[in-house]
């Protein structure tokens, strides 16, 4: 991941403006930053995982589940605007009708998968960075050493096995899934 | 942080006896981690708060500090020897005569100041480990982000923020310190 300085692109309208094929960006309080695509193994532990919460909402009409490059603005002036691998957005606070931007606050859950060479600071900034703009529930997958944070807020941090479960609890009711399901061959 | 070199299994009283000046190396479960020695400012972080619980645990008898790169053999056969950036062992778990080997057993306490380049895998296994081997508490402190996560088990952990304060609990009673107060001003 690294940061690219463009001081024309500041907010939300300016990102959404934005084409640039094949890169994803965030608006850190009014900074750009430009994602490169993610792996296989990253993508393949998403796109399970983004089925799995996709059928589950659409079953017991939660909400709606978003898949990743969804932008959320959580900040305005200076905006910030994330995206999150996976994302889950209850029924009362889905807006009535179509808008073309991003959504406009927080998702309830946000789900970020790791890369190997994801550092620390960066991936529990953007746990906390969730919760302190109101996510309700952040989930962060590591497939390599197959496990997952578990962030309820700062108070309440859990670390799962693969042998223990990833549950939706009071954001995503009644969803849950053995974390060893999610990855490749170790089922 | 870590480069596996390409030795095979190799013993704890093997790595005592290779220790080179300069390059921190850890063993584990067999195979050899050579850790680079560490940034300034993450050096004055680990000074900072080694120099808070080594006077206030001498003073009231309540066991040993030990500084960066002292080891600590988790498991045997294969070998596993950490070394934590600041540890501490409670008195009556202290050996009646030290010896000039690692210590034999897991600290209490155990603090990690990461490093910016320490990946999001990396941080967790290395506090998970902790905790597995019989680790009671350990603190991951983060000098760039200037927040702490406090571990004192996989479903019990919390992050602080640079206002709050790291405590003893009952690993280190009646220990506190202000996180901020471990940052060096303009860091």
């Amino acid at each position: 991941m690294s940061i690219m300085p463009n001081p024309s692109i500041t907010t939300a309208e300016d990102l959404l403006s934005i084409r640039e094929p094949g890169f994803r960006h965030e608006l850190v309080r009014g900074e750009l930053r430009r994602m490169s695509p993610a792996g296989h193994w990253h993508g393949g532990v998403g796109m399970v995982l983004a089925e799995l919460i996709s059928r589950h909402v659409r079953e017991h009409r939660l909400g709606r589940a978003y898949m990743a490059e969804t932008g959320f603005v959580l900040a305005r002036n200076p905006d910030t605007v994330r995206a999150p691998d996976v994302a889950f957005v209850r029924q009362e606070r889905l807006p009535g009708e179509f808008s073309p931007g991003y959504f406009p606050g927080p998702p309830d859950l946000a789900v970020e998968i790791t890369s190997p060479n994801d550092t620390y600071s960066e991936f529990h900034e953007k746990a906390l960075s969730w919760l302190e703009h109101g996510t309700r529930l952040v989930w962060v997958v590591d497939p390599v050493a197959k496990r997952a944070t578990v962030y309820h807020s700062r108070e309440d941090v859990r670390l799962l096995g693969p042998d223990d479960e990833l549950t939706g609890d009071e954001v995503l009711p009644g969803f849950t899934v053995p974390l060893r399901d999610l990855f490749p061959g170790s089922s | 942080m870590s480069i596996m070199f390409g030795r095979t299994v190799t013993t704890a009283e093997q790595l005592l006896s290779m220790y080179e000046p300069g390059r921190p190396t850890e063993l584990v479960r067999g195979v050899l981690r050579r850790l680079s020695p560490a940034g300034y400012r993450h050096g004055a972080v680990i000074g900072r708060l080694a120099g808070r619980i080594g006077p206030y645990a001498r003073e009231r008898n309540l066991g040993e500090t030990f500084g960066a790169e002292t080891g600590f053999i988790l498991a045997r056969n294969p070998d596993t020897v950490r070394a934590p950036d600041v540890a501490f062992v409670q008195q009556n778990r202290l050996p009646s005569e030290f010896s000039s080997g690692y210590f034999p057993g897991p600290p209490d306490l155990a603090v990690e100041v990461t490093s910016p380049t320490d990946t999001y895998t990396e941080v967790h296994q290395k506090a998970l480990s902790w905790l597995e081997h019989g680790t009671r508490l350990v603190w991951v402190i983060d000098p760039v982000a200037r927040h702490a996560t406090v571990y004192r088990g996989r479903d019990d952990m919390t992050v602080l923020g640079a206002d709050e304060e790291l405590t003893g609990g009952d690993v280190l009673p009646g220990f506190t310190v202000a996180l901020r107060d471990l940052f060096p001003a303009g860091s």
